[in-house]
């Protein structure tokens, strides 16, 4: 059977009667633009929708994180960390949960071999959802010194001396690979690829690395 | 009949615009890993390094799982270790620093791709053939499929190794040197 191309005239009429259908399939390809647009990464989230353009990415801490180390709660200081990017004000804020999640950022504390032995810490992001609810943020329990020796970690909110190296600060650098941010070239930037020890300038971000994450996710509403 | 195949076509359209929209791509599953280490001195840095030296990658390498079942999403629990994806890389020796090194070395490297995940480190060049770098080397205990073994790699990761730039050398996080800085410490 020949086929032949409609009329103008019977195009309009058809679609008038398909009026229903178009605005569908229209109303289909915009919401697809929205959730891209809250999206420029590019990376598929899982997270939990607050309003319209508020995400809350759920971190949890493995059992054996610890909560007390001379006398400072190590918990408390990793959110500390986190609180520097929410305080930024995006879309995007993370919130500690009690419960493990396969989701959600796992917050780990191992003794590390190699090649991660003298890291203080690591992110991993997940290759499969390649999201920042699957990735894993990994402090290492006793990090190797160079030389010899391990650095000891300062769960206080005060100064720590040389021998100790600020979790706070190693806190607020991880959260921010979490939403996949990179080193940073800057040697004052929180994002910048080692820390000193007996440090506490990186607890709070530079407005570099504020505008790291203020060119991943829009302002929060 | 025109009005089906008329729908028919406007639905292919919308379903093909909506799947470029949505799709992410085609691309090798990537993991990215960040490793925040401590700041070390130049001189903190040489003092670790068993073996400090100009070398020249020949092109020669092999890229490697760390595990046997790779998982790398599944890491064990605990283990403190990361499943990952390594790559030993041969060197030649063209100028030597520090140590007694063959004249060529097996670097073992973080990052490379297998059976079709990549793995990237942040903060770590890769090494190109023929190019000159200036590396800083210690002996690691590397774990493998087959156990843990003996390798040589950078001390401090990306602290110690150092790319040809200009007359000198720069590692990742951009601190410079020139050969005449460290003969002359």
């Amino acid at each position: 059977m020949a086929y032949a191309f409609p009329t103008f005239r019977e195009l309009r009429i058809w679609l008038v009667r398909m009026r229903p259908l178009a605005l569908g399939l229209a109303l289909l390809v915009l919401t697809s633009q929205v959730a891209l647009a809250s999206d420029n990464t590019g990376r598929t989230r899982v997270q939990y929708q607050v309003g319209i353009y508020n995400y809350y990415t759920r971190y949890v801490f493995e059992s054996d994180f610890p909560t007390n180390i001379g006398g400072f709660n190590c918990r408390s200081r990793m959110s500390d960390g986190a609180a520097q990017w929410n305080a930024v004000g995006r879309e995007l804020r993370f919130a500690s949960y009690a419960s493990a999640n396969e989701n959600w950022i796992d917050v780990k504390w191992d003794d590390l071999l190699w090649p991660f032995n003298d890291d203080l810490a690591f992110v991993a992001n997940n290759p499969i959802f390649g999201d920042i609810g699957n990735s894993d943020l990994n402090v290492n329990a006793s990090p190797d010194k160079s030389g010899g020796g391990t650095w000891s970690w300062y769960c206080g909110t005060g100064d720590p001396s040389s021998a100790y190296i600020d979790l706070w600060s190693v806190a607020a650098h991880e959260f921010g690979h979490t939403v996949e941010l990179l080193h940073s070239g800057v040697g004052a930037d929180t994002m910048y690829a080692t820390i000193a020890s007996g440090t506490i300038s990186k607890r709070s971000l530079t407005t570099h690395d504020k505008d790291g994450i203020k060119a991943m996710y829009a302002a929060a509403s | 009949m025109k009005g089906l195949a008329s729908f028919a076509l406007v639905l292919a359209v919308g379903l093909v615009v909506v799947v470029s929209l949505t799709s992410t791509g085609g691309d090798r599953p990537r993991m990215n890993v960040h490793a925040l280490g401590p700041e070390y001195s130049l001189d903190e840095l040489w003092d670790a390094a068993e073996i400090v030296a100009v070398v020249v990658p020949t092109g020669k390498q092999v890229e490697r799982w760390n595990n046997s079942t790779n998982t790398m999403w599944e890491a064990p629990k605990d283990s403190g270790i990361l499943p990952m994806v390594y790559r030993d890389e041969e060197v030649l020796v063209i100028t030597v620093l520090k140590g007694l090194p063959a004249s060529l070395l097996t670097l073992r490297n973080l990052g490379g791709i297998a059976d079709g995940v990549e793995f990237v480190y942040d903060g770590l060049y890769d090494l190109k053939t023929g190019e000159r770098y200036l590396v800083f080397l210690e002996t690691v205990q590397a774990p493998t499929q087959d156990g843990v073994e003996q390798a040589i790699s950078f001390v401090a990761q990306g602290q110690g190794l150092f790319s040809a730039i200009g007359g000198g050398f720069q590692n990742a996080l951009g601190r410079t040197l020139t050969l005449e800085e460290l003969t002359s410490r």
